[in-house]
C-alpha cells in the first residue's frame, strides 16, 4: 500500500472510522452467520451485515459529498425490512415443523 | 495505514472474537473481551492515523465511541447464548449506528434507520422469538444449540480474511480521493443546482438575507439567476427591491436546503424508478409474510375445494380404489 | 438384372490389362488367375451370410480353382522367353523431389509373368483344385457349420498365394505373403474349439511373424539400397550395381532368408510346421505340404540375383537346409502320428530344397518342390482318407494291413506309391530332384558345403527308412485296427448308428462318428470324390518325373523344369557362378537344357563322376533305408520294439531314443530361453502397468476428485452453514486476491 502521501490533503478521520465500522460489522456478520446455531439469529447476523453495508453507503456518501450514498441506505432498509418479514415467517413456519430453531434440524433437504 | 499493522490489529480481534465464541468464562472472559477491544483500538487508531488528522477532534471522539459500541454490542450479538438478548444487543449496534450517522451527517437516515430497526424490524423478531423460542426459565440455561458455537474457527477465519482485504480497501481509500476542496466545490454546486429547484426557499432565504442586511424584505422580485461563486461556497442572486433599486443578495452555506430535504429533493428526482421498485417489494413482503404466516393445515383437494365454496369434484371412490388396484 | 452383363465386362476388364505389343494376346487373361479366387472367396462369404447349408461352397470353390488352373494352362503355352508385367490397375505411385530414383515410390497390382511364376502356378492352382474337390467330401460332416468358411478360407489362400507369385513387385509378394499367413491361421485353428488347435494356430502365427518382419525389413532395405520393389526395375539396378559392401545391402539376403525360414519352416523356425496338422487333413496337404510351405523356396529363387553376390548368405541357406533336413528327418524317425511323420517329412524335403539353393541349383530346388508336391499332397490324402475312415486314428501302432481292408485297397495302393516317391526309390521322380540337389552339393564351388552332400545322403536313407517304416506298418502286415477318437467333435451325429452300415448308399451323412464308442466298429472307404483326385495326384506324381525321363532318354532334349526355372530371374547370375564357367555352354544355359554331367566334369566324387556317383549312392540309401524298414516294421516287428528297448537299456544310448521321440526337446527349449524370459518381461510390464500405470496413474488421477471432494464433504452436510463457509471464504479468498493484485499493481 502507498505510504501516505503529504501532498494530499488530510482525509476525513470519520469516513475512515465509518468504513472501518462497516467493515467489522460485516465481518462480525459473517461469523456469526457461519458459526451460530439458532436460525433466529443467524438472521440477526445478517442484519448486522446490513448494518455494516449501510454505514459503508454513508461513509462514502460523505466522503464524496455525494448525497446517493444515504438514498441507498433507504434501500437498503427496504431490502432489509422485506427480508426479516418473509424469513421470519419462514422461521415460524420451520419451527411449527420441528420445535426446533436450530439449522442443524433440517439437514435432510440437503441432496443425496 | 501499513498493511501489516492493519493485519495484525485485524488478527488480534480475531483471536479475540474466537476466544469470546468459545463461551469462557470468568477471567478468561475478561482477557478475551480485553484483547478484543485492544485488537479493536488499535485498528481504530491506525484509520485515524491514516486519515492524516491532527489534533483532537469531539466529533472523532464521539464516532470512535459509536463504532466501539456498535462493535462490541455485535459481538454481544453473536456470542450471547440467549436470542433475546441478541436481539437487544442488535438494538445497541442500530443505536450506535444511528450516532455515526449523525456525526458523519445523515440526520435523517439515523433517525429513519432507528425508527425503522429498532423500531419495526427488532419488535418483528422479538415477536417471533416468542413465538418460537422454548422460553427457558429466566436466569436458567439455555438450549445446548444456543450455547455451542458451531465450527467458529472456520468463521472467524472466513470473517477477519475478509475484514483484512476489506480494510485495506479503507486504507487506500484515502490515497485515491481527489482533493478535497475539489470534491467538495463539487459538492456545493450540485447543492447549489439543487436550491435552484426550490424557489420557495430561495424566496425565504433572500428574505431572511435582506432582512438581516437592513433592507426593506418585502415586496423585492428577482433580477437574475442564482449565481454560484468560484469555491461554491456562496451564491449571489440579483434582486430588485421595492424601491426600484438593485441589491446583490449572497446566500451562504447555510441557506442550503437540510439534509432531509435534500434527500427527498434527491429521491424523487434521481431515483423515482427505484423507489417505486422499493414499494412494490414492500407489498410483495407484505404479501409474502401473510402467505406464510396462515397456519398450513393438511387438507384434501376435495375439501379445499368445499371450504372455498366451490362444487366438489365428482370422483367416486370405486373408480379411485380401480386406480389403486 | 441388366446390370449384370455390364457388371460382367467391368470385373472382366478388370482381369484384363493392357500388354506389351509383342506378347502373346493370351496373357491379358492372367489376371483371371487371381480373379476367380478372390470372387469365390466373396462368394463363399456371402454364402455363410446367408447361412447356405449345402455343398455350394465347394461347388464354387472348385469351379473358381479350377478356371485358374485352366487359366495358367492357357498361360503356360503362351508365356514367352521375355517376363511380361501385366499392370491391372495403380495402386500406390508417389513421387517427391524430382521423382527420380530414391525419389518416389511404385508399388501397382501389377502381375509379373514370367516361365518360373507360371510353374508355380501350375502346381498350385492344380493341386489347388483337386485337393478342393477332395475336401468337398472330406469336410462334408460340417456341411451348414463350418463348410463355408472352409471353402472361403481355401478361397482366400489361393487368391494370396496367387498375390505372392504373380506379384510384380515386393509389395504384393508382402501381400500375398501375409494373405497365406492369414489363410494358414484361419485353417490351422478351423476346429477352433479344440484348445490344441488354437494353439497351434497361434504358434504358428507368431512364429512366421518373426519371418515376416525379417521380410518386412528386407524389403524397406532394398528399396533403401536399389530404389524400387518392383521386379523389372530391380533386376535392372541389381545389374547396374551389384555388389554393395553397406551393411543395408549386405543384411538384405539374411533377412529374405529369415522370411523364408519362417514361411517355409526352416530350422529356428520349423516349430510351427508340425503343430499345424491340428488343422483339417486337406489343409495340411495344400497348405502345409504343397504349395505355402513353398512360398520361402520360391521367395529365395525369386529373389536369386540378390544371394548369388552374398556366397555367406548362399552357404548358411545351405547349411540351415542341410540340418533341417536331418534333425527333421530323425525325429520323423521316432513319431507314431502318421500326420506328424509326414509333417516332419515336408520340413526334412524343404531342408533338401534350401540345400539347393544355397549350393546355386534353383533349378534343383524348384525342380523337388515341383515333384513333393504331387507325393506329399497324396501321402497326406491318403492319410486323410485313412483318418476319416478310421475314425480319426492315426497312430501308426494301431493301423495294420489297410491293404487288405475292403474299401481302402485304391488308398493304400497309392499310398504305397506315395512311399516310393518320399524315399526317392530309383527312377521316381523324387529320385531325379534329389539327385540335382546333392550333385550340385557335391559339386558346389564353396567348398564349405560338399560335407552337406554327404548329410544330404544320409537323410536320403532315413527319409528312406522313416516313410516305409508308416507303409509296412500301416498297410502291409495282418489286418488290425482300433478307430480313433474320433478328434473331427462330430456332436451333431445322432444317426451314425445305422450310418456306418449304409455308408455308400447314404452318402451325406458322412459316417464316421463315434464309432469306437459301441457296437463293432466298420471302418469306410472314401467314395469317388475322395478317390478321383488321389488318382489324378498319383498320375501326376509320376508325371512329375517326366522332364528327367525325357532327359535320359534323350541327352539333347533339354529337361522342361529347367526351361522354366532358367528364364526367370532365378537363373541370373547362376549361369555365370557355377554352371558356365567351365565350358561355352553359357548361351546353351541360359536357353536352358544344359546337361550336368557334361558340364560337372571337373567334380569327382569317390572317384566317379558326381552325377553316376549321387545316384548309386542315393539308390543304395534309399534301398538300406527300406530294407531295415523291411526287416523292423514288416518281418519282425517285435525286433522295432526289442531294438528301442536296448537302446533305452544304456545309458549311453539313451538320449538318442528319449530325443528323437521327444522331438530333440526344442519346443522345450525355445520354452525356456524365449518363451520364459518374454513372459516374464511381460508380466513385469504388465504389473507395472497394472499397478503404476492402471492404478497409480490412471485410476489416482480418478481418484482426486473424489479425494478432494471427500475432503469438503463435511461442510455439504445439509447444515446452511456449511454452505455457507464456503461461500464466505471463497468470496473472502477472492477478495483478498484481487484487493492484493490491485494495491500491488497501483504501486
Amino acid at each position: 500500500m502507498n505510504p501516505i502521501d503529504p501532498q494530499l490533503p488530510p482525509g476525513d478521520p470519520l469516513v475512515m472510522l465509518g468504513l472501518l465500522a462497516s467493515a467489522i460489522l460485516f465481518a462480525v456478520g459473517i461469523v456469526g452467520f457461519l458459526s451460530r446455531r439458532n436460525m433466529i439469529t443467524m438472521f440477526l447476523c445478517t442484519e448486522l451485515m446490513f448494518q455494516g453495508a449501510g454505514l459503508a453507503m454513508i461513509s462514502y456518501g460523505r466522503q464524496h459529498m455525494d448525497l446517493s450514498g444515504q438514498v441507498f441506505v433507504i434501500f437498503i432498509l427496504t431490502v432489509a425490512a422485506a427480508e426479516a418479514a418473509l424469513a421470519l415467517g419462514l422461521v415460524v413456519l420451520l419451527y411449527r415443523r420441528k420445535e426446533t430453531l436450530s439449522a442443524e434440524a433440517w439437514k435432510e433437504l440437503a441432496e443425496s | 495505514m501499513i498493511p501489516p499493522l492493519l493485519y495484525a490489529a485485524s488478527a488480534i480481534c480475531a483471536v479475540g472474537l474466537f476466544l469470546l465464541l468459545r463461551q469462557p468464562t470468568g477471567k478468561a472472559r475478561l482477557g478475551a473481551t480485553i484483547l478484543g477491544l485492544a485488537g479493536l483500538a488499535w485498528l481504530l487508531v491506525q484509520g485515524v492515523q491514516a486519515s492524516g488528522a491532527v489534533g483532537f477532534d469531539p466529533r472523532v471522539a464521539l464516532m470512535s465511541l459509536a463504532v466501539a459500541m456498535a462493535t462490541a454490542a455485535a459481538v454481544r450479538v453473536i456470542t450471547t447464548t440467549r436470542p433475546v438478548f441478541a436481539a437487544l444487543y442488535f438494538v445497541l449496534v442500530v443505536v450506535a449506528g444511528a450516532v455515526a450517522y449523525l456525526v458523519m451527517g445523515a440526520e435523517f437516515m439515523a433517525f429513519s434507520l432507528i425508527i425503522v430497526y429498532a423500531g419495526a424490524i427488532l419488535i418483528t423478531y422479538m415477536f417471533v422469538l416468542m413465538l418460537a423460542q422454548q422460553a427457558p426459565d429466566a436466569g436458567g440455561p439455555s438450549v445446548a444449540y444456543d450455547r455451542v458455537a458451531r465450527e467458529p474457527a472456520a468463521a472467524v477465519l472466513c470473517g477477519f480474511v475478509l475484514l483484512a482485504a476489506l480494510a485495506s480497501v479503507v486504507g487506500d481509500a484515502r490515497t485515491n480521493q481527489q482533493p478535497a476542496a475539489m470534491t467538495e466545490a463539487r459538492a456545493n454546486a450540485a447543492a447549489w443546482n439543487r436550491m435552484r429547484g426550490m424557489p420557495e426557499l430561495v424566496q425565504e432565504r433572500i428574505t431572511a438575507e435582506l432582512a438581516a442586511a437592513g433592507k426593506d424584505p418585502m415586496g423585492w422580485s428577482p433580477a437574475g439567476g442564482l449565481e454560484v461563486a468560484q469555491d461554491g461556497r456562496t451564491a449571489m442572486m440579483p434582486v430588485t427591491l421595492a424601491d426600484g433599486t438593485r441589491h446583490e443578495t449572497v446566500l451562504k452555506a447555510a441557506d442550503l436546503p437540510v439534509n432531509s430535504t435534500s434527500l427527498g429533493w434527491e429521491l424523487v428526482t434521481s431515483y423515482p424508478g427505484s423507489l417505486e421498485l422499493a414499494g412494490v417489494i414492500l407489498l410483495m413482503a407484505m404479501l409474502g409474510a401473510v402467505v406464510l404466516a396462515r397456519r398450513q393445515t393438511d387438507m384434501a383437494e376435495d375439501d379445499r375445494r368445499a371450504a372455498a365454496g366451490l362444487s366438489r369434484t365428482n370422483v367416486e371412490d370405486a373408480d379411485l380404489a380401480g386406480d389403486r388396484a | 438384372m441388366i446390370a449384370a452383363p455390364a457388371m460382367l465386362s467391368s470385373v472382366l476388364a478388370l482381369a484384363e490389362g493392357p500388354l506389351d505389343a509383342h506378347a502373346a494376346p493370351e496373357l491379358r487373361w492372367a489376371g483371371l488367375a487371381l480373379l476367380l479366387p478372390l470372387v469365390s472367396g466373396v462368394l463363399c462369404l456371402l454364402c455363410g451370410w446367408m447361412k447356405v447349408r449345402s455343398k455350394l461352397p465347394a461347388a464354387l470353390t472348385i469351379a473358381a480353382l479350377g478356371g485358374a488352373f485352366a487359366t495358367i494352362l492357357r498361360l503356360q503355352g503362351a508365356v514367352g522367353d521375355t517376363p511380361v508385367v501385366i499392370n491391372l490397375f495403380d495402386w500406390i505411385s508417389w513421387t517427391w523431389g524430382d521423382g527420380s530414383r530414391f525419389h518416389g515410390f511404385t508399388a501397382n497390382v501389377d502381375l509379373y509373368i514370367d516361365r518360373l511364376t507360371i510353374f508355380w502356378m501350375l502346381f498350385v492352382t492344380g493341386l489347388g483344385t483337386l485337393i478342393a474337390l477332395y475336401a468337398s467330401e472330406y469336410m462334408e460332416s460340417d456341411v451348414g457349420k463350418g463348410y463355408t468358411r472352409f471353402f472361403g478360407a481355401v478361397s482366400i489362400f489361393l487368391f494370396a498365394m496367387g498375390c505372392l507369385v504373380m506379384g510384380g513387385n515386393l509389395v504384393m509378394l508382402y501381400l500375398g505373403w501375409e494373405g497365406v499367413g492369414l489363410a494358414s491361421y484361419l485353417l490351422i485353428g478351423y476346429y477352433f474349439t479344440k484348445p490344441e488347435a488354437v494353439a497351434a494356430a497361434k504358434k504358428a502365427f507368431i512364429v512366421n511373424r518373426i519371418g515376416d518382419l525379417g521380410l518386412a525389413l528386407a524389403l524397406f532395405l532394398i528399396w533403401q539400397c536399389y530404389g524400387t520393389v518392383e521386379y523389372a526395375a530391380l533386376w535392372k539396378a541389381i545389374e547396374a550395381a551389384p555388389a554393395s559392401s553397406e551393411w543395408t545391402a549386405q543384411a538384405i539376403p539374411w533377412l529374405l532368408m529369415l522370411g523364408a525360414f519362417g514361411k517355409s519352416a526352416q530350422l529356428p523356425l520349423y516349430v510351427w510346421l508340425p503343430d499345424a496338422m491340428e488343422g483339417p487333413t486337406p489343409v495340411s496337404a495344400l497348405i502345409h505340404a504343397a504349395t505355402m510351405v513353398t512360398a520361402g523356396v520360391y521367395l529365395i529363387a525369386r529373389m536369386f540375383p540378390l544371394f548369388i553376390v552374398n556366397p555367406d548368405a548362399l552357404a548358411a541357406v545351405a547349411w540351415v537346409g542341410g540340418l533341417t533336413a536331418l534333425l527333421a528327418a530323425t525325429i520323423g524317425m521316432a513319431q507314431y502320428d502318421m500326420k506328424r511323420i509326414w509333417a516332419y517329412s515336408t520340413i526334412s524335403q524343404l531342408g533338401y530344397m534350401f540345400l539347393g539353393l544355397g549350393v546355386g541349383t534353383t533349378f534343383g530346388a524348384s525342380y523337388h518342390v515341383f515333384t513333393h508336391a504331387f507325393f506329399k499332397a497324396l501321402l497326406f490324402l491318403t492319410a486323410g482318407a485313412v483318418m476319416h475312415g478310421f475314425a480319426g486314428q492315426l497312430d501308426i501302432r494301431k493301423l495294420s494291413g489297410l491293404l487288405k481292408v475292403p474299401g481302402f485297397r485304391l488308398v493304400s495302393l497309392l499310398a504305397v506309391l506315395g512311399c516310393f516317391w518320399l524315399a526317392a526309390f530309383p527312377f521316381t521322380a523324387a529320385f531325379f530332384s534329389k539327385d540335382e540337389i546333392l550333385v550340385s552339393a557335391f559339386t558346389a564351388k564353396d567348398e564349405r558345403v560338399h560335407v552337406l552332400g554327404w548329410i544330404g545322403l544320409v537323410v536320403a536313407a532315413l527319409t528312406a527308412y522313416y516313410t516305409f517304416r508308416v507303409g509296412f506298418r500301416v498297410f502291409f502286415g495282418p489286418v488290425k485296427y482300433e478307430p480313433g477318437d474320433e478328434h473331427h467333435g462330430h456332436d451333431g451325429h445322432d444317426d451314425h448308428g445305422h450310418a456306418h452300415g449304409s455308408h455308400v448308399s447314404h452318402g451325406s451323412s458322412a459316417a464316421h462318428g463315434g464309432h469306437g464308442h459301441h457296437g463293432e466298429f466298420h471302418p469306410h472307404g472314401p467314395r469317388w470324390a475322395i478317390r478321383v483326385p488321389l488318382v489324378l495326384i498319383a498320375v501326376g506324381a509320376i508325371l512329375a518325373g517326366w522332364p528327367s525321363y525325357r532327359t535320359m532318354l534323350n541327352h539333347d532334349e533339354p529337361n522342361w523344369v529347367k526351361t522354366q526355372v532358367a528364364q526367370s530371374s532365378a537363373y541370373q547370375g547362376v549361369a555365370a557362378e557355377s554352371h558356365d564357367s567351365h565350358d561355352d555352354h553359357a548361351a546353351a544355359s541360359t536357353a536352358a537344357g544344359t546337361d550336368h554331367a557334361h558340364a560337372d566334369h571337373g567334380h569327382l566324387v569317390l572317384g566317379m563322376d558326381a552325377h553316376t556317383a549321387v545316384g548309386r549312392l542315393g539308390s543304395l540309401a534309399c534301398i538300406a533305408g527300406i530294407l531295415v524298414s523291411l526287416y523292423l516294421h514288416l518281418i519282425n516287428r517285435g525286433a522295432a520294439d526289442a531294438l528301442r528297448r536296448t537302446l533305452l537299456g544304456s545309458i549311453a544310448t539313451r538320449w538318442i531314443v528319449v530325443g528323437a521321440e521327444r522331438k530333440w526337446l526344442v519346443d522345450e527349449f525355445y520354452d525356456w530361453v524365449i518363451r520364459l524370459p518374454l513372459r516374464l518381461v511381460a508380466n513385469i510390464l504388465s504389473a507395472i502397468d497394472e499397478l503404476l500405470l492402471d492404478a497409480g496413474i490412471v485410476n489416482g488421477i480418478g481418484a482426486l476428485p473424489a479425494a478432494f471432494g471427500r475432503l469438503f464433504r463435511p461442510l455439504y452436510g445439509g447444515v446452511v452453514q456449511g454452505y455457507a463457509v464456503t461461500m464466505a471464504g471463497g468470496v473472502a479468498l477472492v477478495a483478498a486476491w484481487v484487493i492484493w493484485i490491485w494495491l500491488r499493481g497501483a504501486n
